[in-house]
């Protein structure tokens, strides 16, 4: 029973697991780029959760061709696929500007590690 | 539609404008540009408040685009709305004008070039705060808390030293999980739901409560929530970050990110509470409880923390996280009467967090630019305008008569004595506490400040082995732009039972 639920809902379940992982390597790793694959990690999770469950199976994208006009239930909501594509701006933009802090903190400090910078940053300041 | 209920639209769509503006003005022009584009969506947003008093009408919401309720994005503006967006403009255009020669490097005696690119950002910084008061659509408040999170980031690496970087880089690092769990909240409350306007939201919620299914996922979407916000306006456990990322910036924008950034990220929680979830389903998932004692033991370590730095400006930063403590205290003591003290004290602590930031920036640069306690003795005394408003403000954080912070320190315990008991005693120790820890840290800085110098230097001949003096730079409007804050702090005392008609009406009508 609950098996099936969650064969059912596998990618909604994999979507999970992967900002969990995504979430850990933000939060855990210490390597700086290892922490931007993370986050990029954690917001692709959720845009495959919410593409995920704005497709519903047999209909199509919501398009209207002037030749052969349908019904409004053949389409899928356009919502959730603009949502994740607003999403994804955000997470680019996210992204540059994190790495573009790396590039500066690599220039600065020599290392990646991010435990090594603060530490760096620290005696710097004393 | 009367016509001023375009204000709210026009002056996001003002600041969204003006940032990619002054990008491309020369300094001195984006400079007039953005102070002006400030000054006038607060006065916008006054003039917004005084019909919305006169005609005594209710929130109006307003269609953005040609899309119909259900699926398009809104406005929606209360009281409440509008008198935060008057003042949280004016207190970005007072730390801009307190702080020009700082931003613009001529403080260093460098002229940094990067004056109208920091102009820009606080024009958008701007706009992202006016979304998060305005906007009633979830996602579109997502989008905003990302620009705000950026161009915060952006203003703390602004110095762009070793140390201001990694501050940067640590700071993004909390606000990204902050901002992953919260979407992730926004996209099951979604998939929940099938909305995204609050209002929608809200009666399906209901329904779903009413029902009974879908407990638990509700309760998880309300703990990804909160623990997001929580994250990104620096609740306690979540601090971690704060004390680098609000020292290690120039005056001005400290002030800005430390008062002004977490405030956002608070009334869009606040926001979802009352208006998503509704006050009943926050309680009946104890949320509520969480809040109170992550609230109670910031309030006591953050002054610890701040006892015991030596460095005045982390100091100044490990207040924020007691301060902060206070406002989701007023949060988790219910709605009602505790949001208003929360907002209460939420207005409060940006007008005198500001001002600290300011006044301490001056009195810093009167001291030689110096940064531990000890070598800022005698600081007030050089620059007795500066330190008049510092301890001002500092008054207000500890909650001492003629100054706002002690109004919503009295709304925090006359709520707490509505819960049962335990709750009440363990709110009113904490809250004694506090008060306590606070005066402690407050009062040895104000005494070292105002302490006689030790040896009357001579015409401030400058000591031994300093680098060559550059001319000190002027602040031309620094002493109006603080004195504005300052009377503010003075005029959360003087006309609060206004103020608090105000909160009410507008909580009444969030």
């Amino acid at each position: 029973m609950d098996l099936q639920a969650l064969l059912d809902n596998r990618v909604e379940a994999a979507a999970i697991v992967l900002f969990g992982i995504g979430l850990t390597t933000l939060l855990l790793n210490r390597n700086l780029i290892r922490k931007i694959i993370g986050f990029s990690f954690m917001d692709s999770a959720v845009f495959l959760f919410l593409a995920s469950e704005g497709y519903i199976e047999g209909r199509t994208a919501p398009v209207q061709n002037i030749l052969s006009a349908r019904p409004a239930g053949a389409f899928v909501s356009p919502i959730p696929a603009g949502l994740v594509l607003t999403g994804i701006v955000v997470s680019v933009s996210v992204t540059a500007l994190m790495l573009a802090l790396t590039v500066r903190l690599y220039r600065h400090y020599h290392t990646l590690n991010l435990d090594e910078i603060l530490h760096l940053a620290r005696r710097e300041e004393e | 539609m009367p016509w001023w209920q375009n204000i709210p639209f026009l002056s996001l769509l003002l600041c969204l404008l003006s940032a990619a503006v002054c990008f491309v003005l020369p300094s001195r022009a984006s400079r007039i540009w953005s102070r002006s584009v400030l000054g006038l969506c607060a006065a916008g947003a006054a003039l917004l408040l005084f019909f919305l008093l006169r005609e005594n009408a209710g929130p109006f919401t307003y269609m953005m685009g040609h899309f119909p309720a259900p699926w398009g994005n809104e406005i929606r503006c209360g009281v409440l709305e509008a008198l935060l967006a008057a003042l949280f403009p004016l207190i970005m255009l007072c730390a801009l004008v307190s702080g020009s020669p700082w931003l613009s490097g001529a403080a260093r005696g460098v002229s940094s070039g990067r004056e109208s690119a920091c102009d820009a950002l606080c024009m958008l910084l701007s706009a992202a705060l006016l979304a998060q008061i305005y906007s009633n659509d979830l996602f579109t408040c997502y989008v905003f808390v990302e620009i705000m999170t950026l161009t915060a980031c952006a203003l703390i690496v602004f110095r762009g030293t070793g140390k201001a970087l990694a501050a940067a880089m640590r700071y993004m690092v909390m606000n990204l999980v902050g901002s992953g769990l919260f979407l992730l909240g926004v996209a099951l409350l979604y998939d929940l739901t099938g909305h995204l306007l609050m209002e929608y939201l809200h009666t399906s919620i209901r329904a779903l409560v009413l029902s009974g299914r879908h407990q638990r996922s509700l309760t998880l979407i309300l703990a990804l929530i909160t623990s997001g916000l929580g994250i990104k306006s620096a609740l306690f456990p979540f601090h971690s970050w704060v004390p680098d990322a609000y020292s290690s910036g120039v005056p001005s924008s400290n002030a800005i990110v430390s008062s002004l950034v977490s405030k956002g990220y608070i009334l869009l929680l606040m926001k979802i509470y009352a208006r998503v979830f509704g006050w009943d389903a926050v309680l009946a998932s104890r949320v509520d409880l969480v809040l109170l004692l992550f609230a109670m033991a910031g309030m006591i370590f953050g002054s610890l923390a701040a006892i015991r730095t030596r460095d005045f400006l982390r100091m100044t930063a490990w207040s924020s996280v007691a301060q902060i403590g206070y406002i989701y205290l007023g949060i988790g003591l219910g709605a009602g009467a505790g949001y208003q003290a929360a907002l209460f004290h939420l207005i409060v602590h940006a007008f005198s967090k500001a001002l600290l930031f300011l006044a301490g920036g001056h009195l810093q640069a009167a001291a030689g630019g110096a940064g531990d306690l000890e070598s800022l003795s005698g600081a007030a005394r050089r620059k007795p305008w500066a330190g008049g408003c510092w301890t001002l403000a500092a008054c207000a954080l500890t909650g001492l008569p003629f100054t706002g912070g002690l109004v919503s320190k009295l709304l925090l315990g006359q709520e707490a004595l509505r819960h049962s008991l335990p709750v009440a005693a363990a709110v009113l120790a904490v809250l004694a506490l506090s008060t306590l820890l606070n005066v402690l840290y407050f009062l040895r800085t104000a005494m070292i400040l105002w302490s006689p110098e030790k040896s009357p230097a001579p015409a401030a001949a400058p000591p031994m082995g300093s680098p060559p003096v550059t001319p000190a730079p002027r602040f031309p409007l620094s002493a109006p732009a603080l004195g504005l804050l300052a009377l503010g702090i003075l005029l959360t005392f003087l006309l609060a039972s206004p103020l608090l008609e105000a909160l009410e009406t507008g909580l009444i009508q969030f």
